[in-house]
């Protein structure tokens, strides 16, 4: 019973900051303040009328799917060559892959950034996909190689015996199965794209701001309630998206990640 | 064929042709630029032109690790690190204990809520941060509604601020670490000690607690090194007054545009992270040994 009281005091104060967002932004007042006086949806309205948050919304929107695409895809190719196969150097290459996690986030954006410089490409939005690609494709490969090593490999001999070639015995019998993690792996690297600041705040430039680095980039400045309107619309909208999803991908498999440590 | 698990003795290239393309992604942008960055934190720029003056120096390291000012910076980092890894141990514990007892539909709905300061983004957290911690906000409110405080608390830009926001963002790694090394534990286990007599406070101290501590290191070695990385909390409820070694960082490559400096500091901040890890696993790896031999 106390550590029910314990646990649900400690989920009290993980959602805290987030409603306090979304009930702030209802205020009638024209400074932040709790509780907030009224409701008015005033702030909503003139935040979707601030210039650049929309440019960088279907900035951010692109982004995320382009890194989902790729990191899901160089992640199922790591997975199935490290859970299928036994070959001098796995360890290694496991390792190698799976180094962005520890590696702290900062720092692959800022080497990307002088990397650009020296090769004489710049700051493009390509460039920002590629970091998010390095940073999110070890959590897809953990997620894909979960749901890999459940499946019997027997099961895609059989199909060779029948007849299938390699690789047509892989799309036809293995894929459909590991198809559930490569969705989460999928929504999940498209999650942590939108949502990701550290590595896009080095590659981002005036003029192409993802919409976290460009909410980032009033750090020093007095928050005003329409950026606690654009704050809620962000916690509201990763939500609708995660319960929408939540059909395909169960919650389990998201944490199943950590699994496999 | 290639029957998995037998091909030890000759080279195997089909695992190597497979992982190709996310090799070569991987090499060119994330091994290639960490050595480019290592390469520029080695040399020395004159902040006048912007040119290139020595190509091989230590210079950049020594005007870090000799200025008291930015050791202060990187001790508080660490206090402040260290802080919010001891918090998460702190609140995880009885989440994962309880986790492990809960029904199915509970622990999804709690593993929901655990995990959602990782699909949130950390920038919109600080904002929910800034607005309970404020002049205006909703600790003050509450303090002064029940009349422990007359006037409000100048609690933002202050290192527990900071504390708590890390604390947040982080506590999934936390959490989830301590919960699965806590259901890997054999329930036979249990059942046994209860049998010959244990009570639960002993059960908990002789069994669950020694057979979590692999997943409890684990959590805090994650804890630990993404908290001192971290630049976007402390700017957001540190402000200038509460600067930690990430800030730097942030600022030398993208304000001041002094990127041999920056790549220093970058190249100090994952030294010490390395340094952590280092000792961390040779802290797991006593554990699991003491573990082997005590049975």
């Amino acid at each position: 019973m106390l550590f029910r009281i314990i646990t649900y005091a400690v989920m009290g104060f993980l959602l805290l900051p987030l409603f306090a967002t979304v009930i702030t932004s209802f205020t009638e007042l024209g400074y932040v303040s709790f509780p907030p006086k009224g409701f008015t949806l005033k702030w909503y309205w003139d935040a979707l009328h601030r210039p650049g948050f929309g440019a960088s919304l279907f900035l951010s929107f692109w982004i995320a799917v382009v890194t989902a695409v790729f990191a899901t895809l160089l992640g199922t190719l790591v997975a199935v060559a490290i859970v299928r196969h036994r070959f001098v150097g796995r360890d290694l290459l496991n390792a190698f892959f799976m180094s962005p996690l520890i590696l702290p986030t900062l720092v692959i954006g800022l080497a990307l950034l002088q990397y650009y410089a020296v090769v004489g490409v710049g700051t493009t939005a390509a460039g920002v996909v590629v970091g998010h690609v390095i940073i999110t494709a070890p959590y897809a490969t953990r997620l894909i190689m979960a749901s890999l090593i459940g499946v019997d490999t027997k099961i895609e001999w059989a199909a060779q015996t029948l007849g299938a070639s390699r690789i047509g015995a892989f799309i036809r019998v293995t894929l459909p199965v590991i198809r559930e993690g490569m969705a989460s792996g999928a929504v999940f690297t498209f999650i942590m794209s939108f949502e990701n600041v550290t590595v896009s705040a080095f590659l981002s430039t005036p003029r192409m701001l993802t919409l976290p680095v460009r909410i980032f980039n009033y750090w020093d400045k007095v928050i005003e309630p329409w950026l606690i309107a654009i704050a809620s619309m962000v916690i509201i909208g990763t939500f609708i998206v995660l319960a929408i999803f939540n059909q395909v991908v169960s919650v389990r498999n998201l944490y199943g990640a950590e699994d496999q440590r | 064929m290639n029957t998995a698990g037998v091909s030890w003795r000759k080279w195997n290239w089909t695992p190597w042709l497979i992982v190709a393309p996310a090799l070569a992604v991987f090499v060119v942008f994330f091994a290639v630029p960490l050595i480019i960055m290592l390469a520029n934190s080695i040399q020395k720029m004159d902040p006048a032109t912007y040119q290139t003056v020595d190509r091989f120096t230590l210079y950049q390291y020594g005007r870090f690790l000799f200025d008291e000012y930015y050791i202060g910076v990187l001790l508080r980092t660490l206090r402040i690190g260290a802080l919010t890894t001891v918090a998460c141990l702190i609140a995880a514990y009885p989440v994962a204990i309880y986790m492990t007892k809960a029904g199915v539909r509970e622990r999804n709905l709690l593993t929901l809520i655990i995990i959602s300061p990782l699909l949130v983004s950390v920038v919109v957290l600080c904002f929910g941060w800034m607005i309970i911690v404020a002049p205006t906000g909703l600790v003050n409110f509450v303090l002064m509604k029940i009349g422990m405080i007359d006037a409000p608390l100048q609690l933002k830009f202050s290192e527990a601020s900071v504390i708590a926001g890390l604390a947040h963002v982080y506590f999934p790694f936390m959490a989830l670490g301590v919960y699965n090394s806590l259901q890997n534990i054999d329930p036979e286990l249990v059942r046994a000690a209860r049998i010959l007599g244990a009570g639960p406070m002993r059960i908990f101290w002789n069994i669950t607690f020694p057979l979590s501590i692999p997943g409890a290191l684990a959590g805090s070695l994650i804890v630990f090194a993404l908290s001192i990385s971290s630049f976007v909390t402390p700017m957001f409820l540190g402000g200038s007054w509460v600067k930690v070694v990430a800030y730097f960082i942030w600022e030398q490559n993208m304000i001041l545009i002094d990127w041999p400096f920056g790549a220093a500091i970058a190249v100090i901040l994952l030294l010490v992270t390395g340094l952590i890890v280092l000792l961390y696993s040779r802290l797991l790896e006593r554990h699991l040994f003491a573990g082997v031999f005590s049975r």
